[in-house]
């Protein structure tokens, strides 16, 4: 009982701040009295809803997901990967350590312009993705590798496991909650950088395309209808990564 | 057997142990005392194969068990899977959760056997690192301050314990009192 009162308070109080936002947007609406610059959220919300039953959003939506999932699942393989090498190799550390930092600073268009060159439109978005989500998950995965705790490892080997039980028992359960944390933050950089890559690339199939054409048509009312999608996508997403990681962070998960 | 053959060991350039011999026969009980930084947990570390001497030799034929100075629970678990890991590397293993139970009870923690580490006090985890120390199967039990932050009472129902549990093991237990040390050969550092 008391723990559905909390749970109503807190969806009250979201409800009244999401208002308040959407209060203080009509006004602005309202004051700017020009729907080009800034069109109120009524018109936005209708234009998202004109473009709910179209087949053209759908298949745009999906395939900006797809490329996103694909960067996204690639940036954790390999920062998974990567860091089980980096710590068990000095020689590969001294390679992999200085080039991701380098790629966690190179700002994001400088990535998408370059891989234009290279690459096909469709494929970009990945690729940035990927550079995105990589440096973080190897980052925090491989500071949480060097902080287990040698005495927790001498223990295995005093109870003579293997190496798979000091994995099970030991390694998953005190790296995974720096794991899950990058994982969650990786996947909303994962995709805005998606997008913003689909925006100068303008694939055929995107939703980032799509925020482009509504920009030089000036069709603001799309553009931030598409710009409430993506948040929207990012905020389900993130919610759906959590609730998949959260029993992953108990090892009990862990087990057979 | 658990046989130190003029073993010297050092932690970077600080010497712990310098030619130390001693020959542990199997089945009988020995008592470690000396003063901190004598060497004592060195011992233990070399006698169970975790330390590699900086000279001389550790011969051993035992399968050593041992309890760490530091509890080292695993403090994602329960004190019932910290012991069960001792017997199986499956936390599903019935048996061997049954078995977990079963030490903690005699350790006096019936009823806290579903509690993290996290939540029993400093005494109540000695108590689980050395049940799980007791649950391993081994020939050889090596305790490293079994009995610190015990209450005196505890402190001799849990040398009975030992006593009981080690019957015809190698017994080697660190210890800084004198009284723990009655019927065993004491080795002085």
């Amino acid at each position: 009982m008391r723990a559905d009162g909390a749970r109503a308070r807190l969806f009250a109080r979201r409800a009244l701040v999401i208002l308040s936002y959407l209060a203080l947007w009509a006004l602005a609406a309202r004051a700017v009295g020009q729907p080009l610059l800034l069109p109120t959220p009524g018109a936005v919300a209708s234009r998202l809803l004109s473009l709910l039953p179209q087949g053209a959003f759908w298949r745009s939506l999906l395939a900006t997901l797809l490329r996103a999932a694909a960067a996204y699942a690639l940036g954790v393989l390999c920062a998974a990967l990567l860091s089980a090498l980096c710590c068990r190799c000095a020689l590969a550390d001294a390679f992999v350590s200085p080039l991701l930092s380098a790629v966690r600073a190179t700002p994001v268009a400088s990535f998408i312009v370059l891989a234009l060159v290279w690459l096909s439109s469709a494929r970009v978005p990945v690729l940035t993705g990927f550079l995105m989500t990589l440096p973080v998950v190897f980052s925090a995965l491989t500071q949480a590798l060097r902080a287990i705790d040698p005495k927790l490892l001498t223990l295995a080997r005093a109870m003579r496991w293997g190496r798979l039980a000091t994995l099970r028992h030991i390694v998953l359960p005190s790296v995974m909650p720096a794991f899950a944390g990058s994982c969650l933050a990786a996947i909303g950089l994962c995709w805005k950088a998606v997008v913003a890559a689909e925006v100068i690339g303008t694939p055929k199939l995107a939703v980032g395309a799509r925020l482009y054409e509504a920009k030089i048509y000036l069709e603001t009312d799309t553009l931030l209808a598409w710009t409430l999608t993506v948040v929207l996508l990012s905020v389900l997403l993130e919610t759906a990564l959590r609730r998949l990681i959260a029993p992953m962070i108990r090892p009990e998960a862990l087990h057979d | 057997m658990i046989e130190f053959d003029r073993v010297s060991f050092s932690y970077g350039d600080k010497p712990v142990l310098h030619a130390f011999s001693y020959r542990f026969e199997a089945g009988r009980r020995y008592a470690v005392l000396g003063p901190s930084g004598a060497g004592k947990t060195t011992l233990v570390h070399l006698a169970a194969g975790l330390l590699l001497p900086t000279s001389g030799r550790v011969t051993s034929d035992e399968r050593a068990s041992v309890c760490f100075q530091e509890d080292r629970l695993l403090p994602w678990y329960t004190a019932r899977q910290n012991v069960a890991l001792a017997l199986s590397t499956s936390l599903r293993d019935e048996a061997a959760l049954a078995m977990a139970d079963g030490f903690l009870s005699r350790v006096e923690l019936t009823g806290d056997e579903a509690d993290a580490p996290v939540a029993l006090s400093g005494g109540m985890k000695r108590r689980v690192a050395l049940a799980r120390a007791l649950a391993q199967p081994s020939t050889a039990v090596l305790l490293d301050e079994p009995f610190r932050a015990l209450d005196a009472s505890t402190r001799e129902r849990m040398l009975s314990l030992v006593l009981e549990k080690t019957e015809g093991k190698l017994l080697l237990l660190v210890t800084h009192e004198e009284e723990d040390a009655q019927g065993m050969e004491i080795v002085r550092l």
